[in-house]
């Protein structure tokens, strides 16, 4: 505009250059101050254009989040107090109301009573720590009265300052999801009836108690498949109570078949020995065990000959007929059902222990004792059920006072881990090789460990187990450790650095100890030499390489035992593992190892041996004292 | 523990007094070797003065049975008493070389 102005004084007087010098400077100064008005307007003008840009992007940007939030989901914003403040039209939909009746009234109105407040509670863990929560499930009450459900992932929104302003949530209908889902769960639940009925079954052919004779210990465990596998186990008295019947048995297939097929065997085995053990039989028992309590020492050096006692034919008798009777009738009578069962019978007197039995193809029951597995109870026929006739065997054991017969199904075996590995038999046999307190103790840490192998897997087969116990005589030595010396009982302590000088020293504890509790010449020998081989045995082999540490005798009576405790603290030995020397053998070959073991095995009658490394080395051997035929012949 | 060794017609008679255990059967041991190598295998061990022996004097005892009969003589035990007895059958001992109620006896068996 200067520009024209210029023009305008040029004309009216004539060139610029003949203007006087101070219109010159005055035109000069308008100039400077228009092109600094110019500069200005263009910045202005850029400035609007930015605006202007940027509320265009605004509002498009508007209009997108809207638009996005009417594709999305239902969505609705609400206030603190949970009155609804925005909801698409999704949200109308979903609730049958229009946008003006909804907004500004409170959620609550749109859900029932079951999940006012569990929203509530979802709104203020929200609110509380400022974290989303995805998945909150609830109804929507539609106005025709029909309830959907919903799936809502809520957060919080904040102002510019960061000030929490209300909840925004975007639902996802689940409405058919959860009515299929309740449509699954009934026909599983139809299923999981007839599984039911099944376990049903097979818990009530379960017995209640187990008969409890004097000096014996019975446990049953029994953890059932999801799908019922047809495992029992089951003790009963026989014989007017002076027998007791013991069975572990697993039956081919699954499900309510294997269930009512375990009940049929289970009671055909408690018929037919029941009869077959019937008043004859009971006689000849008896008589047979009023004879047996005299030589009862001789028995297991009678069975090992092969001499058996004169009972024990008829009760080897009645146990394989119970057997056959209970094959045979499975075997015609159910035959084309092809069930079959592996079955261990055992038929137990408590009065000496003896085990007269028949093993059906049944994994082979572990008997153990002394920190050791003593022996395994192998197959002595087939499966019972799969044909008539077969030919089963009759087997007799005699289990010694502390021994534990265990018995299980492979469920136990075969249970798996997360990752597919098997409990296994070896696993299962350390366990068994274990000292126990109790039979029940020693199923409990089977148990345990079975729990923590099959952890989250699945189980497959049934966990079956029973174990039998004759309690021992070490666990009056073990009640007496408890108690101070006074009656008839006696204690008596001696405690030596292990060192061969010391040897003499401690069996003459050993010998006046004996003198002070009046034990006979024999048994005071036996004990004199058992400890010498013993303490022998820790100061040469037990703290070999090591610091000779203490010895410590323990010698203890009562009426009927003397017990005598050896503890080191060397290394751990089993003397149950030596090998047997071979007594048999010609001068040249005659090895001498294992000799003083075989004594002290020889000597006593019950020797048990425990290791723990808090405690030491124990090494625990008893004699009885009220049984003259109790000494071994010297 | 004490050891004395006599000759008596055609054995050497070894005297043993106390105890043979494992503090005591390395001494036995190493005496009866002695004997042998010095071309004594004919061998009689007295065992009257002895009550006591474990596994570990059996031991000795096998040691040397094993030394004189491979040297062409033999050890034979005599007079032991009740509890070494035992201890000698138990371990199957009487199987495998020869007892004698006494010295005498057991000198005699060598002529």
């Amino acid at each position: 505009m200067h520009r024209l102005l210029q023009q305008q004084l040029e004309s009216s007087v004539g060139s610029a250059a003949s203007l006087p010098p101070a219109w010159q400077r005055f035109l000069d100064t308008v100039d400077a101050a228009y092109s600094h008005a110019d500069e200005e307007h263009a910045r202005f003008e850029r400035e609007l254009d930015e605006l202007r840009q940027t509320e265009r992007m605004l509002h498009y940007s508007e209009e997108k989040t809207l638009a996005l939030l009417e594709e999305i989901d239902a969505y609705f914003e609400a206030d603190l107090t949970g009155h609804l403040t925005y909801v698409n039209s999704r949200f109308c939909e979903a609730v049958q109301y229009s946008r003006e009746e909804v907004v500004g009234r409170h959620y609550r109105h749109y859900t029932d009573r079951r999940f006012i407040r569990k929203i509530f509670e979802a709104f203020n863990t929200i609110y509380r720590t400022g974290e989303p929560q995805e998945g909150v499930i609830f109804s929507l009450l539609r106005r025709n009265g029909d309830t959907g459900y919903t799936e809502a992932n809520v957060s919080l929104m904040r102002d510019l300052d960061g000030k929490p302003i209300g909840f925004r949530g975007i639902l996802r209908d689940v409405t058919e999801n959860l009515r299929m889902e309740a449509e699954l769960r009934k026909a599983k639940d139809a299923a999981e009836g007839e599984l039911e009925i099944g376990r049903q079954i097979q818990a009530g052919f379960l017995p209640e108690h187990l008969p409890q004779p004097q000096g014996w210990e019975i446990n049953g465990h029994f953890r059932p498949a999801r799908e019922v596998a047809g495992d029992f186990y089951d003790a009963f008295l026989l014989a007017r109570g002076s027998m007791m019947g013991i069975v572990i048995a697993d039956v081919c297939g699954k499900g309510v078949g294997a269930a009512l097929f375990m009940a049929l065997v289970r009671s055909l085995v408690r018929a037919y020995a029941n009869h077959n053990f019937s008043q004859n039989t009971i006689e000849v028992i008896a008589r047979g065990q009023a004879r047996a309590a005299t030589t009862l020492a001789h028995r297991s050096a009678l069975v090992a000959q092969g001499v058996i006692p004169a009972t024990s034919s008829v009760l080897k008798d009645a146990v394989l007929r119970t057997v056959t009777e209970t094959n045979d009738y499975i075997a015609t009578n159910h035959g084309k059902a092809n069930m079959f069962a592996t079955l261990f019978l055992g038929v137990l007197d408590p009065a000496s222990g003896l085990l007269t039995y028949v093993n059906g193809g049944h994994d082979a029951p572990v008997i153990s004792g002394g920190g050791i597995n003593k022996v395994r109870l192998d197959p002595t026929g087939p499966a019972v059920g799969m044909l008539p006739d077969m030919e089963f065997k009759v087997h007799q054991v005699y289990l010694e006072p502390g021994d534990t017969l265990v018995m299980y199904t492979d469920g136990v075996v075969d249970a798996r881990n997360p990752r597919g590995g098997f409990f296994g038999e070896p696993h299962l046999l350390s366990l068994l090789a274990r000292p126990t307190e109790s039979a029940g103790a020693l199923l409990q840490a089977i148990d345990d460990d079975l729990r923590a192998h099959i952890a989250d897997a699945s189980q497959f087969d049934d966990i079956t187990m029973l174990a039998i116990r004759r309690t021992a005589e070490f666990e009056w030595e073990q009640q007496e450790r408890a108690k101070d010396t006074h009656g008839d009982r006696l204690k008596l302590e001696i405690s030596r650095e292990a060192t061969l000088e010391n040897l003499p020293v401690l069996r003459e504890f050993v010998e006046d100890a004996c003198l002070q509790a009046g034990i006979s010449e024999d048994t005071t020998f036996a004990f004199k030499l058992a400890v010498d081989e013993v303490c022998t045995n820790i100061v040469t082999h037990g703290y070999a390489g090591l610091t000779p540490g203490p010895i410590e005798v323990t010698f203890r009576k009562n009426a009927q035992h003397v017990a005598v405790t050896i503890t080191d603290r060397g290394h751990p030995f089993d003397p149950d593992q030596a090998a047997r020397p071979d007594l048999e053998a010609s001068w040249e070959v005659r090895q001498i190892g294992g000799l003083g073991l075989y004594f002290v095995h020889e000597l006593m009658d019950n020797v048990r041996y425990w290791s723990d490394s808090a405690r030491g080395n124990h090494l625990t051997m008893i004699k009885r004292l009220d049984e003259p035929g109790s000494s071994p012949e010297l | 523990m004490r050891l004395t060794a006599e000759q008596q017609g055609e054995a050497t008679v070894v005297s043993i007094a106390g105890s043979v255990d494992a503090l005591t059967a390395g001494e036995v041991m190493s005496y009866f070797e002695k004997l042998v190598s010095e071309g004594a295998t004919r061998l009689v061990a007295d065992l009257h003065a002895v009550d006591y022996v474990s596994s570990a004097g059996l031991r000795s005892f096998l040691g040397t049975l094993k030394a004189a009969r491979q040297a062409g003589g033999d050890l034979r035990l005599a007079g032991a008493q009740e509890n070494v007895q035992k201890v000698l059958a138990m371990a199957g001992f009487t199987s495998i070389l020869k007892t004698y109620p006494d010295s005498e006896a057991a000198v005699a068996s060598f002529a």
